[in-house]
């Protein structure tokens, strides 16, 4: 930065002859030695310490990040101050009651953990959910993606500095939490699925209430893209950061957006095996090919318009029908092993569920997407400016309890 | 297509594949220690280039909890050896009336493509553009369960393999930065081993002593003494 300061300074051909000379010619000996060790002063070794309590980390994530400068030369998350075992706790309950505890592993899309973990007991138990179960389980799925990618979008402008988009989100992501209210009796943890099919039927009058809903999120859509992706500073300070190659990206197990905002086009939803009624519905997958902080947050809000889409047609056709398959009173799984994955509203979730008959699990392996979406973390804010430490970690979009569970 | 896939993958690895089921959407395999990187390479080369997860698996019957609340549901009679088992970790393990699992090989009821020792290891792996996927599961010794880490194949390996080490205590050999990821330094045992006792259970017997409903017939004396 100081590259043109004249070494030479102390030496010119100045003779001093007076004391006021002299004391002139000391002051500028001075002068220029204090310039020369600014010359020489280092700026690299400087840690930073990002959380526990940082707001941008959405819970208690802790970044240690190595400075030099401005740059950063290397950081480490520190997980584990929300560490609470469910891997463990699964091991020592039955399977009914193991929804409770994965209802707050991402606790904004707590309707779509259950999904995959019910389905993988289903599928052990060789029980299939009635088509009515089947299309009620999707739509709350897709409204609990809706109501959490809000939250995102109004997230992701704090973070950046935009105040406004917040309030917008928690405005609207209220009529989805009221939603799902309606139906499970739960705003935050419905605890709604039944291994066989879902607790209740849908309330009267809620099929058109969720219409009206998905029109104010549709309209929250429009009104974010214009105060948020249009906003200079916004695309200036998101464009070409954190950029992730469609090969990084599957090397360190992205999932969901993070891996379609690289250009890989994999949706569980569409390419997913299980027996919910996304096949039966039209919907776009979107992917970029940027891979940058902005490519991830524009295919977040493009999959919620295709969320509202797909509930929309859901509810044109939900057909008529049983909600709940003839299960036992008392649900005994029977042995065996089997992996079920779901996109959730973060990525891809699935539960690893080893059984030896009984009425608990011997092991549930749970696989949550931000675990593997922070992973990429170290690598990608290597060489980044600190500014941009946040803004990769809000497009990159975690829970903390889906990093530690 | 699907069958091309795995056929490719077990032709690749040839006599390295120990066991093998082949189910709709995926496969799984198991090897032995020795070849776990090569395969995690081989299956990359194949197509397998998503990486999903990395865990550990423990086949010790853990008597202590789960008998405890199938006593209270009243579905399987308490065996008496099992107290003796809880300590630490046994030597043999302890039938539990639980019905036939798949393999059943030197006392160890495992899972899918079966097993001969208490740990493995697994990792699953998907092709994203057919959405077929593979699990890989090696045998680890008991004594001393250590494998080659598969970080420099797939970087998203580095955590998963952190985590597995601290539940699980497999040792990762040439790993870059083996520490705890989840607990503190400190901590003593590997928590997700059958023999690692959990607190909470012990201190109070599940479902707890205040909102146990009596199931016709049983009576809950065990949980009222503790």
């Amino acid at each position: 930065m100081t590259a043109t300061i004249n070494p030479g300074m102390a030496e010119t051909s100045f003779s001093p002859n007076s004391p006021e000379q002299i004391k002139q010619a000391a002051y500028i000996a001075g002068q220029a030695a204090d310039m020369r060790i600014n010359v020489e002063l280092e700026t690299g070794g400087m840690t930073v310490n990002l959380g526990p309590q940082h707001p941008a980390t959405h819970g208690t994530l802790r970044i240690i990040a190595r400075l030099d400068g401005e740059q950063v030369i290397s950081c480490e998350p520190v997980m584990g101050y929300m560490h609470r075992g469910y891997e463990k706790l699964a091991e020592v309950r039955t399977y009914p009651q193991i929804t409770t505890l994965i209802n707050r592993i991402d606790w904004l899309g707590s309707f779509a953990n259950e999904v995959p973990f019910i389905a993988a007991a289903e599928e052990l138990m060789g029980v299939q959910a009635p088509d009515r179960a089947q299309h009620i389980r999707t739509i709350l799925f897709e409204m609990s993606r809706v109501g959490h990618i809000i939250l995102f979008l109004g997230d992701l402008g704090v973070q950046l500095g935009a105040i406004t988009p917040v309030f917008f989100a928690f405005r609207d992501r209220e009529h989805v939490l009221n939603q799902i209210e309606a139906a499970t009796g739960g705003r935050f943890h419905p605890n709604f699925n039944r291994i066989g099919g879902l607790k209740d039927d849908l309330p009267k009058g809620w099929i058109a209430e969720s219409k009206v809903c998905m029109e104010k999120c549709l309209a929250f859509c429009d009104t974010i893209e214009e105060l948020l992706f249009g906003n200079l500073i916004f695309q200036k300070r998101t464009r070409g950061v954190g950029v992730i190659t469609p090969e990084k990206a599957l090397d360190f197990g992205l999932s969901g957006a993070n891996l379609r905002a690289s250009g890989v086009d994999w949706d569980l939803r569409r390419d997913g095996h299980l027996p919910l009624a996304w096949n039966k519905t039209d919907f776009k997958v979107i992917t970029h090919p940027d891979g940058d902080a902005f490519a991830r947050c524009w295919v977040r809000l493009q999959e919620t318009r295709e969320a509202c889409k797909i509930v929309n047609q859901l509810l044109d056709t939900l057909p008529a029908g049983p909600i709940m398959a003839k299960v036992p009173r008392i649900i005994k799984v029977p042995a065996g092993e089997t992996y079920v994955s779901t996109e959730n509203p973060l990525g891809e979730m699935g539960y690893h569920v080893v059984s030896q008959g009984g009425l608990g699990p011997f092991r549930v392996k749970i696989r949550s997407a931000s675990f593997n979406n922070m992973s990429i973390a170290p690598w990608l804010m290597k060489g980044v400016y600190v500014p941009d430490i946040v803004t990769i970690l809000a497009s990159l979009y975690f829970i903390l309890g889906d990093i530690d569970r | 297509m699907t069958e091309r896939l795995f056929q490719n993958l077990a032709t690749d690895l040839g006599d390295k594949i120990l066991e093998t089921v082949v189910r709709p959407h995926d496969l799984i395999i198991r090897v032995s220690a020795d070849d776990w990187l090569e395969t995690a390479k081989v299956a990359k080369r194949a197509g397998f280039t998503y990486f999903c997860f990395l865990s550990g698996l423990d086949w010790l019957q853990s008597t202590a909890q789960t008998t405890r609340y199938e006593n209270v549901w009243g579905s399987v009679e308490e065996d008496p050896a099992s107290d003796e088992a809880t300590d630490d970790a046994p030597a043999e393990p302890v039938d539990v009336a639980v019905p036939e699992v798949a393999a059943e090989v030197a006392g160890y009821k495992t899972g899918l493509a079966g097993g001969e020792t208490r740990f493995q290891v697994m990792v699953r792996l998907t092709a994203t553009p057919e959405s077929k996927s593979v699990t890989i599961k090696a045998d680890l010794d008991e004594a001393d369960p250590r494998v080659q880490t598969i970080v420099s194949v797939f970087g998203g390996a580095n955590w998963h393999e952190r985590e597995t080490w601290e539940m699980f205590g497999f040792w990762f050999t040439g790993h870059p930065h083996l520490v705890h990821i989840y607990l503190p330094g400190s901590f003593e045992g590997y928590p997700l081993r059958k023999d690692f006792p959990l607190l909470a259970r012990e201190v109070k017997p599940w479902p707890g002593l205040t909102n146990v409903e009596p199931i016709a017939g049983e009576a809950i004396e065990e949980g009222a003494d503790a």
